[in-house]
């Protein structure tokens, strides 16, 4: 993959199958002008042991969700980002924690290495300043039994966006648990490309979001199955008010001869008002036998029945409303603490 | 004319060794029980005579009525007259089970020879009957949404209408209520004839109360460890298996 | 001395099946203005439908291939190598001695009449059903209901027909409808007056002639208020053509109350490209049911459609697919949900056997103002073989907060415990799969109309016996 060429890849537009609702002629071009005044972002690691580091590294491509020109825009702006090393057979309990402050138009690109048997819990946490966009490149490679449980936290406020690519790299009987959460953003986009190499990986992508206003949420995700005997799940969660915009991209790619994998990929809605709009694209390519691979994806309402049973208990309809919105939510959390 | 199983050794595919020479005799007409503790191997048995495809079997021969049934693929093997009432009944969706039973028994047909249909239900449900089962079972999926001992039933109904040669009994008694054994007991002893052998795999002694068994085999680490009559049984019922870990020490 | 029957060879053979052609209007390679006045002037068509012909081939040439998300396969159609008119003005010289060993084998097993294999084998292509629908032609008459082919539709009837003819699939909205209103020819015009139910399903091959299975076939079915009719096209028996690129429009329009269900069960021979657009209006309290099998063809894509227009519409797809060798099953539904209180259901079923690849692509959608909506979808593949493959492409967009839409889809393969239970009681590897397969699309399979559910599972065995057996 060459990146000498900004302009090689086209910018998406409405026939990017990857961007399907994503409005790609506005926001996609919205982005690359942003990017044409972007500076690095700063990244503090909170408590970090000496087993974890954070050094400089170059920046490098990643894979990407229909997203290959703004990426290589990306990289040829900023060549520059971190690495995080965690040491082979590192155990910690606590969590590490990446903070960072957004301003302006920032780019931040993190490699994340977590060593073989090394067991790790790390925090990201954006924080978004009025009018801020952060881009964000990120790759986690997990070594032969690592586990790694991943919680990227976007705080975003007043007009802010983000756009991500993520890639996770499982290799033998690796573990990756991510919990994904966007608030208070404008507009996000996260592209999620999870490989699983060897037999024995697993992962779990947790997503749980509030969207209100006029915020959009675009989520990209594959679930690519290169090796026999692996397994993966997804669950994306969005709970909508306002004039709110959920868009969930997912896709379980088997290749051929991943015999024997488990997939699973579930995207779930809660429809709280009458002009909030979802988009759900659950999507299977399955190359491969002796697979259990299935999807589901729900769009409704607050159930009437429950809600009734909450308001004869005396709970006013708004509380009520809001009660219900966050039980949806609160089992993804419930299933990141449990990994 | 019997089944004759000599030194079978066989092991789960790749894996460890289950059956660890295994030496049986089952003469047409009589029934023979096999008892042992959980783990021994006996289910294994039953699946490896069947041919299951999990199974690989290392050394021995087993053969039913002269016929070399190793040699034979799983649905030659009960064309020859072998059945096997699973443990574990498979279910089949889609597939109803006037229409499962009517394929197995063209399949006993020649070639290009057709089933008479009517004969054919009204055998069905005259043996339904017989069992105490709902004529509304046959059109309903083989299995499908079967409660334990309803499973157990349309085995035996099964083997009612495909009248093997040898019938092997996997721990049928098991999710069976008194009344559901008392019916099956009595489908499989009107079975019992000067030409048929039987198998019955069990754990307790129940079964064995209403089919009464010709000869008692006690299963234990993959052999038959010890032979005996009814007595043996009683032995069993009243003492455990314990004797068996007493001669490993 | 035993008769041995002989396998039939790979699908893949099937298509290279011909025959020596002679057409009295051919009207040559190639699309352009000149074919389309050759069309017209043959059929003697109005002025105003000559325009309409032109203004799509305008349509058809502007717009490129949707390949940013069909199957690549249809980049490989080269739109200059196809011929766009033949119609056989006088019995065609085809002798049922050409017609291959296998062919005929094939029609002996599926037990197809002796008078049709002919006409299915393209031997005969004046299978004279005049005679045998006569009574049933007059039946129909009586109760005032139209059954023509889209010429007579649109010159005799066209107070009825042109007020609906290309508004449920307009001329732009895709590359293949405007070819196809650019060059249509055959299929069937009909109506059914109000309150007419009609109680034996129509027959595509009621009025069967060469044109009525064509390759740019153009149908268009309204049910008046209240009326009621089940339309048939296809049978399961392989369908042999020299033509390789087949693109249909089916239009149905279903008044308030009314009921259509339309059933295809399509089985060309692999050579073809299948791209047929299908889409169904339901007004106020009406119903549409598309029930779908695509066994056949090289490459098939094929989207039911039901624009739920009115409320209280319903909307239903039941599809089944199996791709085998060489084979691309890109087939689905979409449901427009554009009134409150509508209600759909997809289910769809597909089977992938070798290097067979079946796709489902859907969309559901929930508009803006709709409430009350439900949808329900369920896709579940099949895998029989490694190299065997399967996708699943949904979309689904909900406006609103009084929608429930759900989508489920599995892939599974036939589980072994299964098969080995089943040949314990005797049954072969092969009629086991057959059996587990069947088993697998037995609740879809009872939606079609009783002589083709028959003759879909006596297919599938024979298909199990062919890749297994």
């Amino acid at each position: 993959m060459h990146t000498h060429d900004s302009n090689a890849a086209p910018l998406p537009d409405r026939l990017n199958e990857d961007w399907r609702f994503g409005r790609p002629h506005v926001h996609a071009r919205e982005l690359a002008e942003a990017l044409e005044h972007a500076q690095a972002a700063e990244l503090r690691g909170i408590d970090l042991p000496s087993a974890a580091q954070l050094t400089p590294c170059a920046a490098e491509p990643l894979p990407t969700i229909g997203s290959e020109a703004l990426m290589q825009r990306v990289l040829a702006g900023v060549q520059f980002g971190h690495c995080l090393r965690v040491a082979d057979g590192l155990q910690r309990r606590e969590a590490i924690t990446l903070h960072s402050e957004v301003h302006g138009v920032q780019v931040q690109q993190l490699r994340v290495i977590v060593g073989a048997g090394a067991r790790l819990h790390l925090i990201e946490e954006h924080e978004y300043g009025e009018e801020s966009t952060l881009v964000c490149l990120r790759r986690y490679e997990l070594m032969p039994g690592a586990t790694l449980r991943l919680e990227q936290r976007e705080i975003g406020s007043g007009n802010a966006r983000a756009f991500c690519i993520s890639s996770c790299i499982c290799t033998e009987n690796a573990r990756f648990c991510s919990l994904s959460t966007h608030q208070d953003l404008a507009w996000a986009r996260h592209e999620c490309t999870l490989e699983l190499t060897a037999p024995g990986a697993e992962a779990l992508l947790l997503s749980a979001n509030r969207l209100r206003s006029e915020q959009c949420l675009d989520m990209r995700n594959r679930q690519l199955h290169s090796s026999p005997g692996c397994k993966s799940r997804l669950l994306c969660k969005n709970t909508l008010t306002d004039r709110a915009t959920a868009i969930f991209g997912g896709n379980i790619r088997v290749q051929p001869h991943a015999h024997d994998t488990d997939a699973y990929l579930s995207n779930l809605n809660l429809q709280l008002s009458p002009h909030a709009t979802v988009h759900s694209l659950p999507m299977l390519e399955i190359l491969a036998d002796r697979v259990r691979c299935s999807h589901g994806s729900a769009t409704a309402p607050v159930d009437a029945e429950q809600l009734f049973y909450l308001q004869s208990r005396g709970i006013p309809l708004a509380e009520a409303r809001r009660a219900l919105e966050e039980a949806f939510l609160a089992d993804v959390r419930l299933r990141f603490e449990q990994f | 004319m019997s089944l004759v199983i000599k030194n079978l050794h066989a092991c789960i595919k790749g894996g460890q060794e289950i059956l660890c020479g295994v030496d049986l005799d089952v003469p047409t007409g009589e029934v023979h029980a096999i008892m042992g503790p959980n783990g021994s191997g006996k289910s294994t048995l039953s699946k490896v005579l069947c041919g299951h495809p999990d199974y690989e079997v290392t050394a021995g021969a087993v053969e039913l009525n002269g016929q070399d049934l190793l040699a034979m693929s799983p649905d030659a093997r009960s064309r020859a007259g072998l059945f096997l009432a699973f443990q574990y009944p498979v279910e089949v969706p889609g597939v109803s089970n006037a229409n499962f039973l009517r394929a197995a028994l063209k399949a006993r047909l020649p070639e290009g020879e057709e089933l008479d249909a009517v004969a054919y239900y009204k055998r069905l449900r005259k043996v339904m009957n017989e069992l105490g089962m709902d004529p509304k079972f046959s059109s309903r999926a083989v299995n499908e949404g079967f409660s334990g001992g309803e499973k157990k039933r349309n085995e035996v109904l099964q083997m009612l209408m495909l009248e093997p040669l040898c019938a092997i009994l996997d721990e049928t008694d098991s999710g069976l209520d008194v009344d559901a054994l008392r019916i099956v007991s009595q489908g499989v002893n009107a079975m019992r004839s000067s030409f048929r052998s039987f198998l019955v795999i069990t754990h307790y002694k129940r079964l064995l109360d209403y089919i009464v068994p010709d000869v008692v085999h006690v299963f234990h680490q993959g052999r038959i460890e010890r032979t005996g009559g009814r007595d043996l049984v009683d032995y069993i019922e009243e003492h455990g298996f314990d004797f068996l870990k007493k001669e490993d020490a | 001395m035993s008769s041995t029957t002989p396998a039939i060879p790979p699908t893949d053979a099937r298509g290279d099946f011909s025959f020596p052609e002679k057409h009295a209007f051919d009207a040559g390679y190639g699309l352009n203005e000149a074919t389309i006045d050759y069309i017209c002037n043959a059929k003697g068509e109005p002025d105003w439908l000559r325009d309409f012909r032109k203004r799509a081939l305008a349509k058809f040439r502007d717009m490129p291939q949707p390949l940013h998300w069909a199957p690549q396969e249809i980049a490989a159609l080269d739109f200059d190598q196809i011929r766009y008119y033949l119609a056989q003005g006088t019995p065609a010289r085809k002798n049922w001695d050409d017609v291959p060993d296998d062919v005929k084998r094939t029609f002996e097993r599926l037990g197809v009449p002796e008078q049709e294999r002919a006409f299915l084998a393209g031997v005969d292509a004046q299978y004279d059903s005049e005679t045998a629908y006569k009574n049933m032609r007059e039946e129909l008459a009586k109760k005032g209901v139209i059954f023509v082919n889209p010429t007579e539709g649109l010159s005799a009837y066209e107070n009825i027909f042109r007020p609906w003819f290309g508004k449920v699939i307009p001329v732009g909205d895709n590359k293949y409808a405007a070819l196809n209103h650019a060059a249509f020819s055959g299929g069937s015009f009909i109506y059914v007056p109000k309150g007419v139910k009609l109680a034996q399903p129509l027959q595509a091959y009621f009025r069967i002639n060469s044109e009525s299975m064509g390759q740019f076939e153009r149908t268009l079915i309204i049910a008046d208020e209240g009326a009621e009719l089940m339309y048939m096209e296809g049978c399961t028996a392989p369908k042999y053509d020299t033509a390789t690129l087949h693109s249909g429009v089916v239009e149905l329009v279903a008044l308030p109350g009314a009921k259509i269900q339309y059933v295809t069960v399509q089985n060309w021979a692999t050579n073809v490209y299948n791209l047929v657009i299908q889409r169904g209006l339901a007004m106020r309290d009406a119903e549409i049911r598309w029930i779908d099998c695509n066994i056949g063809s090289g490459v098939t894509m094929k989207y039911p459609a039901v624009i739920l227009q009115g409320e209280r519409a319903r909307g239903e797809v039941v599809s089944i697919s199996i791709a085998r060798d060489g084979q691309l099953q890109d087939t689905g539904a979409r449901m427009i949900h554009a009134a409150s209180g509508t209600t759909s259901n997809i289910v769809a079923k597909s089977i992938s056997i070798g290097h067979g690849r079946a796709s489902y692509r859907g969309e559901v959608r929930v508009q803006p103002g709709a409430t009350g909506c439900r949808n329900h979808t369920e896709c579940d593949a099949l895998l029989l073989h490694a190299e065997s493959r399967t996708d699943t492409y949904p979309a689904i967009t909900v406006h609103g907060d009084s929608a429930a839409v759900q989508h489920e889809a599995s892939v599974s393969q036939v589980d072994e415990e299964m098969l080995f239970y089943m040949q314990q009681r005797g049954l072969t590897r092969a009629q086991a799969m057959s059996l587990a397969v069947n088993g697998f699309i037995n609740d879809l399979v009872n939606e079609f109309p009783m002589e083709y559910s028959v003759e879909l599972r006596r297919l599938i065995d024979m298909e199990m016996e062919d890749s297994i057996g």
